[in-house]
């Protein structure tokens, strides 16, 4: 009797744990939408802060969800569909390019926005991926 | 990791040092990685490699972070930034060479061309030897899209692949890139 007990909690402790490995193998890769930043800054500040040093902005930023605001300077949808916003930084050679996925509302040129997305690096700009608008609380 | 900024920052930020040749630039181009595997075929795609082109002279630099590959599945996205490709360490890919396009062509020209290229690539702060061909097309519009396909091998580049998972991952990764220069 004893022995059969063990076995069916060996047996469920099993399958507890496939189904948590399925689950967690087949998670796909979080968007900001669905979660909440780890920091917020003006996009300027995080631009500025990879120009003066890459290095440590990286290790500041990278892979963290972000949450910046700031004015839109262009914003395109690509041909796939994704939404691409770039944001002031006040240097016209480099901006904090937000990717949004496919279906986002495109925001007007000027206009001041709040964005969280998930910090991949500096490459001419700071990208920002997943993104999300986050509503302006008045 | 060596860096590729020299030229694509004389090129991009300071455009009147380079002045006399039409130079292409792109931030936006496109690089793709597949790897087939036997419990499952591994795709990861990158649309932001930044990338400058000189065709009077052949030079073009390539820059990619790592970290903006994206991946369908959440474990192997964090798996190839911690575990093979160490972003944090490694931030960038970056490729440097020349395009040779074949005799008396001019890559600027409209139609469709063909190219040797040759260059150094670095990933994962190992630099190796690079030798592909590139297809080029030069539209009406003066856009220059370039593609091109090549194997890498992750032991070339010091990444190590754990004992447990070796034999379920290709030898080789399959690299396509796809970009559309337009002129700086």
């Amino acid at each position: 009797m004893k022995r059969r007990s063990f076995l069916v909690i060996g047996l469920l402790a099993a399958l507890v744990a496939a189904f948590l490995g399925y689950r967690a193998w087949n998670e796909t890769v979080p968007e900001a939408a669905d979660h909440k930043p780890e920091m917020a800054l003006p996009a300027g500040e995080l631009f500025l802060a990879f120009q003066q040093d890459e290095a440590a902005a990286g290790r500041s930023y990278n892979g963290k969800l972000i949450q910046v605001q700031g004015a839109v300077r262009e914003a395109r949808t690509e041909e796939d569909g994704r939404l691409i916003v770039l944001l002031e930084t006040g240097d016209a050679m480099g901006a904090v390019l937000c990717e949004f996925p496919i279906g986002a509302k495109v925001p007007g040129a000027g206009t001041s926005v709040t964005i969280k997305g998930y910090c991949a690096g500096y490459n001419f700009d700071v990208l920002l991926q997943r993104c999300a608008f986050v509503p302006e609380h008045r | 990791m060596p860096s590729a900024r020299p030229l694509l920052l004389t090129l991009m930020l300071w455009p009147a040092v380079v002045a006399a040749q039409d130079k292409y630039g792109s931030r936006n181009g496109t690089i793709t990685f597949f790897s087939s595997a036997p419990l499952e075929d591994i795709t990861a795609v990158n649309r932001n490699a930044a990338s400058v082109l000189i065709p009077s002279t052949g030079a073009i630099e390539f820059s990619v972070l790592i970290r903006a590959f994206e991946f369908e599945k959440a474990l192997m996205q964090e798996h190839f930034n911690e575990n093979y490709m160490e972003s944090a360490k490694w931030p960038k890919a970056t490729f440097k060479g020349r395009i040779v396009p074949n005799a008396g062509d001019d890559l600027t020209k409209q139609g469709v061309h063909s190219a040797e290229v040759d260059g150094t690539l670095n990933i994962h702060g190992v630099e190796r030897p690079l030798h592909t061909t590139a297809q080029l097309i030069s539209g009406p519009d003066g856009r220059i899209k370039a593609g091109c396909t090549f194997e890498v091998k992750p032991e070339d580049h010091a990444i190590a692949i754990p004992g447990v998972v070796r034999d379920k991952i290709a030898k080789s990764i399959q690299v396509t890139v796809d970009i559309t220069y337009r002129k700086l």
